[in-house]
């Protein structure tokens, strides 16, 4: 029989309602409130051992506090599962909710589950780190959300791991993996083809993402005569021992190197560790890749003021979305706090 | 196309393989002389030395440093199976053709000279059990794996040229040697009879060729300034594509996969059932600069249109280069009313929380996913490794027990469908 915790606030321990969400923490034996029709549904596969309530406004008070009394009661009584909720769309019961079951989860390891419904402020805010089954917006689809509840949660008591959101009936949580299918590619591409020829209904298994938000330009240089101008490379341009161990495909690391160092190209000498274009002719004449010399040649004529004491570089292959907006972000700001005006960036 | 394009293919299906004193298939189990094999092969003297080994599928063995792999095929009667490589040119996809099917002919090396930048031979590793073997169509076919030495005097391509004669070389002859066995199964791939109700299916099959160590050869010759070609899928399959492609090994077809292509299969069995297979347009990806890329995918929307293609199915050989190449190309097909499907491998980082796709267009709304190539695998010690001690990630051991990117597992990340994989939402 699988043991229980279950976290509710104030109103659903029948404490009251707005006028009482200011109650304080407080763990009770057995099942109260919803946490009865969650015995019913599960019948004689598990038993709720606990129940910890918190007033609304009380958990957002000191919500540290209030999770370090939830870690501390769970950690003694050792459930295999906790539920919080369901909360439908409420606010900040749903936070609350989210907030437990991401802590006990992870600090204790053991398995947690909510019900939100998916527009629920919650939901945003926790989606990536939390079990969360859909629910209606209101206590009204109560008995759907506690049969789903349950049903994932008993799955995740039983050691079973997560299986894709749609197959386990949960909110996603964002992130992808690959299973192995009954089906082979081959025939799935067929199949999706003569679907949409016919005007039949598909699924797409990769669905396009919303439009990234374009990034206005930087206004134009003022004086160029006056700007010092640094120099940027996705080309994998390092020392040729790669001190920073930058990596040659789906790079997360940047690093930056002296002008000075590059101008020489003798101990160290530098190349290109980029994985994804043929680099012999860069590392014959690494000028082909961050073009120091015609810079330079700017800078004596005047046309610039000076180039930058250090380029930077990282190698652009394979690079996942959200580690070249992080290295952007970091060259960017260095970049300003080291006062460069104007960027040249060269890529392969 | 006033070729004949019937081509009856033979198929003896092999259920396991075993060194003995001659070549031979009996009830199912193919016979290797280790020895016939080694010295076939070292009549090239670019290669110094060989070992024969098998891996079979279950077996605590891991196989790296894989390079090219062949299924075992020859032509009955006249004719040559890989025209450009073995024997004289020639326009194969009609005739007979015999075939040893659940075996491969799997090459591995290193190679004699240092490598840099792109164009290099990068780790690709088979494991025949365990987590990994989901990810490698070849953790399930029986390997007959030729570990090859090069000549440490010679220059890397002319050794890239000599491994792949060389697989061919095996490939041919092992087929050869079964000649006069009863087949298991024999299906005659002939697409000239079209209904006129069905919709007409072409298949948009793009290849890596950026040059040596990333090249895929048609007849022979790498397709690096190929413009968008038709081509019979007869050809295809008959050995027309010959692959010399080491450089990503999730992504690469190798030539086994050219020949078993699961989309060419998949379209050849459902011809006349509910799609008529139209025809198949190679396109050579990576192409250098935007304008390039552009006037490839027109081409090719181009050609799809010249045969009368309803609908296309697409599949790139590689990243997010390959990737802008396909997607145009889908593009341009459903601006000219031609509906797609395009197959993709997935690339949402190790937590799996990126977006997935390199580049999109709006018209992509029908994509079929194989996977991710960014996954990390867990591998178990191995009882034995074949091909090397130390993998080329970081100087690792090769016996493990290690994690690795799906980036390194041969043939992980396949866009033609070599595994049974799907990335899915969690």
């Amino acid at each position: 029989m699988v043991r229980i915790a279950h976290y509710i606030n104030q109103f659903f321990a029948g404490i009251g309602g707005e006028d009482k969400a200011d109650a304080p923490f407080e763990i009770r034996e057995g099942a109260v409130g919803p946490g009865r029709a969650i015995e019913m549904e599960l019948g004689n596969d598990g038993e709720i051992v606990q129940t910890l309530v918190c007033g609304d406004n009380s958990f957002h008070a000191d919500p540290d506090a209030n999770i370090a009394a939830v870690i501390a009661a769970v950690a003694e009584s050792k459930p295999d599962l906790l539920i919080a909720g369901p909360a439908f769309n409420a606010g900040r019961y749903g936070l609350a909710c989210a907030a437990v079951a991401t802590a006990v989860t992870e600090q204790l390891g053991i398995p947690a589950v909510t019900g939100l419904f998916p527009e629920a402020p919650a939901v945003d805010v926790y989606q990536s780190r939390t079990v969360m089954v859909p629910t209606g917006d209101s206590a009204g689809t109560m008995k759907d959300a506690i049969e789903a509840v349950v049903k994932v949660g008993l799955r995740l008591a039983g050691g079973d791991a997560l299986r894709p959101a749609v197959e386990d009936g949960r909110i996603p949580m964002g992130y992808r993996r690959a299973c192995v299918t009954d089906v082979p590619v081959a025939r799935r591409a067929t199949d999706m083809l003569l679907a949409k020829l016919g005007g039949d209904s598909f699924q797409s298994e990769v669905t396009l993402p919303e439009l990234a938000e374009p990034i206005p330009p930087a206004a134009a240089v003022v004086a160029l005569s006056q700007a010092t101008i640094a120099l940027v490379t996705e080309g994998g341009l390092v020392p040729e021992d790669n001190p920073d161990r930058i990596e040659s495909s789906s790079a997360t690391k940047w690093a930056r190197y002296p002008i000075s160092q590059l101008e020489k190209n003798e101990n160290p000498r530098f190349k290109s560790i980029h994985a994804g274009y043929d680099s012999q002719w860069v590392d014959a004449d690494p000028d082909r890749m961050v073009p120091l010399d015609a810079l330079s040649a700017l800078a004596a004529d005047g046309v610039i003021g000076n180039v930058h004491e250090y380029f930077y570089a990282t190698s652009g292959t394979g690079t996942t979305v959200s580690h070249a907006e992080r290295m952007g972000d970091e060259i960017a700001k260095q970049l300003i706090s080291d006062g460069v005006h104007a960027v040249l960036v060269t890529s392969t | 196309m006033r070729q004949p394009f019937s081509l009856t293919m033979h198929t003896i299906e092999v259920g396991d393989v075993v060194v003995g004193d001659t070549t031979g298939v009996i009830d199912g189990t193919l016979t290797i002389d280790a020895e016939e094999v080694a010295s076939l092969v070292l009549e090239d003297d670019r290669i110094s030395g060989i070992e024969v080994d098998i891996a079979r599928p279950g077996e605590s063995v891991r196989i790296v440093h894989c390079l090219d792999a062949v299924e075992p095929r020859t032509k009955l009667g006249d004719g040559s199976i890989f025209p450009g490589f073995l024997g004289e040119m020639e326009t194969v996809g009609s005739g007979e053709t015999l075939r040893l099917s659940g075996v491969s002919v799997l090459t591995s090396s290193l190679f004699p000279q240092p490598f840099s930048g792109l164009l290099q031979a990068r780790e690709a590793v088979v494991d025949m059990s365990g987590d990994a073997a989901a990810y490698s169509p070849f953790s399930r076919v029986i390997n007959l794996v030729l570990v090859l030495t090069p000549n440490p005097d010679i220059e890397n391509d002319d050794y890239d040229d000599a491994i792949r004669r060389a697989g061919l070389k095996v490939g041919d002859y092992i087929a050869k040697q079964a000649i006069g066995n009863e087949p298991d199964d024999t299906t005659v791939w002939d697409f000239s009879e079209k209904n006129p109700d069905l919709p007409n299916v072409v298949y948009f099959y793009q290849m890596q060729s950026q040059g040596r160590m990333a090249d895929t050869f048609l007849y022979g010759k790498e397709i690096h300034n190929l413009v968008p070609t038709i081509i019979h899928p007869n050809e295809v399959i008959d050995g027309a594509v010959v692959s010399g492609n080491y450089v990503y090994a999730c992504y690469k077809n190798p030539t086994y996969l050219h020949q078993n292509n699961p989309i060419i299969w998949e379209l050849q069995s459902r011809h006349g059932k509910d799609l008529n297979f139209a025809g198949v347009i190679i396109n050579r990806g990576h192409n250098y600069t935007q304008a390039e890329k552009e006037r490839s995918s027109l081409w090719a929307a181009k050609l799809a249109g010249f045969i009368g293609a309803d609908g296309a199915i697409l599949t790139p050989e590689g990243g997010g280069n390959a990737a802008i190449d396909m997607m145009l190309a889908c593009q341009y097909m459903e601006q000219a009313g031609i509906k797609t499907t395009v197959v993709s491998s997935e690339a949402a980082g190790t937590d799996g929380f990126d977006f997935p796709l390199f580049f999109t267009v709006p018209e992509a709304d029908a994509i079929v996913s194989i996977g991710s190539e960014d996954e990390i695998i867990p591998h178990p010690k191995v009882e034995r490794v074949i091909g090397g001690d130390t993998l080329l990630v970081d100087g690792m051991s090769a016996i493990g027990p290690f994690d690795l990117k799906m980036y390194f597992h041969y043939c992980g990340a396949s866009q033609v469908g070599g595994n049974v994989l799907m990335g899915r939402e969690f």
